[in-house]
């Protein structure tokens, strides 16, 4: 007998588990994250494929203004005549590329300081919270404002106002994540073998705060898309990319409503509500099997330990 | 005995405590190991031992006193210099299910120590060496665990094998038992014996002084962040001086019901390490306290025979 036969032998594999994806394993596990997945795919192949699936350009005039929905045209015209379905389509790939860049934004920017400040803890740690703290009074839509009126209207700055209006969250959340970790027994044995910092991050500490990072990145991208969409409609938006918010901006502001053309509100409105409920139920399923704090993680000391025997108290 | 491998001399540790005061955690702790020898640290939960031995691996803040290894002081030694230092003393934890990363498979936690001192040749010989040493025999059945699909007992050997990887002369075992049941730990505890007849020198804390008594070769009894007595193991174990010695002796069981002995149960809890009493510490729980012993602060002195000491005047 081998030696691995004999492993197998004496120690039968607990892997069964472990060989399917994890990741199909989830979705199995949680139909609300399968729905919002599978709604979230056809999302983003109507955003990659836009271009090609749309019938009409996003600036084609293709009938009379504010055209109620009929047969080539089933959501109707907009103010300028345009379809509005070709519209929803090609915004969608704005829409989901500002929410992606934002959300990573965030994640990179908080990610990062809330590492360092829960790993190193101390007067750094104090520093970077009260600058943490700076940010997450200021109101965001005030922030947004200014930022979007001194720096001009574009979608690089859209992306990075989201950035600094989120990485806060981000920052504290990992930090006090990072600060439980940081205490652990194999962090310590690191650090007595004398690893480097930057290794017993990279190796020890942000390989337990990644599933919580990732599922906090799906929130955010929700969270993200419905910012943009909010500054869209306030007419900070980026005026060269027909986004679902200036959807709704453009809609308000060419008075659809007096016209009763519900068609050019109401689409626009619905996909973004439907995209940002899919991240949202992506991402709670996910943040529910992820985050220790939320679920006791079967990777805990307290699900394995023995009790030692009560005879160690003799020699007191 | 030859020249002691790690000496520590007067050690203070102390911890700020809110704006007020400072826990003076150990106070005044001098011992030795030599090469191939077995000291035993014992003493009550909160006593100072982890924070001693965490001080000997320069990861407590030391107020005062001295760390050498082999001769050479490493009190202030920065981290880059430490680094051989580190090499060569390991220290294993006392509990096997928390020092252990959940994500390392076993193979990844006994080539970590490798990996971080850049030991680049023969690694996996290197490792599994260290297995085997450890007990793990043969090492392929081992490798590809993950720590959750091991026993406490097989946790410790690995946590083990990872401090042997790097060939150390000095191990330091904060309570490598404590948290194992029974059945293993005699195991766990004649693996370190071996290791320290193949010449390592051994500081086990613990708090069990029949373990000490059954292993150790020589035994400090600490108190309140001081060492009380200490000595040869037969001497303590055989002779004890210091009343809290005593103390602790009378409540081991023993095999024979006829000498089992008047168990000493001391008053009170041990006292805040934030408010030591005056005088000698032990003065508020010892039976045989006198009116001296609230004011005078006694210091180890010789006691019995050769090599023992207890830090009591009527020793």
């Amino acid at each position: 007998m081998s030696p691995q036969e004999l492993a197998e032998a004496i120690i039968p594999a607990t892997a069964d588990t472990r060989r399917r994806p994890p990741v199909w394993r989830f979705l199995k596990g949680h139909p609300q994250a399968a729905i919002g997945a599978a709604i979230l795919i056809v999302f983003a192949l109507i955003a990659i494929l836009g271009p090609w699936i749309a019938p009409y350009g996003p600036r084609e005039q293709v009938g009379p203004i504010f055209g109620t929905p009929s047969n080539p045209h089933p959501l109707g015209l907009d103010d300028a005549g345009i379809d509005i379905l070709s519209l929803l389509i090609h915004g969608a790939r704005i829409t989901l590329i500002v929410g992606f860049t934002g959300a990573l934004v965030a994640v990179l920017v908080g990610g990062t300081i809330g590492i360092i400040s829960g790993y190193f803890g101390g007067r750094l740690d104090n520093l970077l919270m009260r600058v943490t703290d700076y940010f997450l009074v200021l109101p965001d839509l005030v922030l947004l404002i200014v930022v979007a009126s001194i720096w001009g209207r574009s979608l690089r700055n859209i992306i990075i106002i989201i950035g600094l209006v989120y990485w806060t969250f981000m920052a504290r959340l990992i930090r006090s994540q990072v600060k439980v970790v940081r205490e652990r027994a194999y962090v310590k044995r690191a650090q007595a073998l004398g690893a480097s910092h930057l290794r017993i991050i990279l190796r020890h500490v942000l390989p337990q705060v990644l599933p919580l990072i990732l599922a906090q990145t799906v929130l955010m991208v929700a969270l993200a898309i419905f910012l943009e969409t909010a500054i869209s409609f306030l007419g900070l938006g980026d005026p060269n990319a027909p986004s679902w918010g200036r959807m709704i901006e453009n809609g308000f502001d060419r008075s659809a409503i007096s016209y009763g053309a519900w068609w050019a509100i109401v689409p626009p409105g619905l996909a973004v509500a439907i995209v940002i409920m899919a991240f949202n139920m992506l991402g709670t399923a996910a943040e529910d099997a992820l985050n220790p704090r939320l679920k006791v993680s079967h990777l805990l000391r307290r699900h394995f330990r023995m009790r030692p025997l009560p005879d160690k108290d003799a020699a007191r | 005995m030859s020249e002691p491998l790690l000496e520590i001399e007067d050690l203070v540790v102390g911890y700020r405590q809110g704006r007020k005061g400072v826990v003076q955690a150990v106070d005044g702790v001098s011992l030795a190991v030599a090469a191939g020898a077995m000291v035993a640290l014992v003493g009550e939960s909160g006593c100072g031992k982890t924070t001693t031995a965490q001080a000997a691996m320069r990861m407590a803040p030391i107020a005062s006193g001295r760390i050498r290894y082999r001769g050479a002081d490493i009190t202030a030694l920065g981290s880059r210099a430490l680094r051989p230092i580190r090499r060569e003393l390991q220290l294993i934890f006392q509990d096997p299910y928390e020092s252990l990363d959940p994500r390392f498979r076993v193979r990844d936690t006994v080539l970590e120590p490798l990996q971080i001192h850049g030991i680049a040749d023969d690694r996996e010989g290197r490792m599994r060496r260290a297995l085997e040493r450890a007990g793990l025999t043969p090492p392929e059945l081992y490798l590809d665990r993950y720590p959750h699909e091991l026993s406490g007992g097989q946790r410790q050997r690995v946590s083990i094998a990872a401090a042997l990887a790097l060939e150390p002369t000095m191990l330091l075992a904060d309570e490598p038992v404590s948290m194992l049941d029974v059945s293993v730990r005699a195991g766990i505890l004649g693996l370190l014996d071996d290791l320290r007849r193949d010449g390592l020198g051994v500081l086990m804390i613990t708090h069990d002084l029949s373990t000490a008594a059954r292993y150790a070769d020589r035994i400090c009894v600490m108190y309140l962040g001081r060492i009380v007595e200490e000595g040869p193991t037969a001497e303590v174990i055989g002779d004890p001086r210091h009343p809290y010695t005593q103390a602790l002796l009378s409540v081991v069981p023993r095999p024979d019901p006829d000498d089992a002995g008047e168990p000493r149960i001391l008053r009170g809890e041990t006292p805040n390490p934030a408010d030591v009493p005056t005088g000698c510490r032990f003065h508020p729980r010892c039976p045989v306290a006198q009116d001296r012993c609230r004011t005078d602060d006694p210091v180890l002195a010789p006691a019995g025979a050769a090599g023992h000491r207890a830090a009591c005047p009527y020793a």
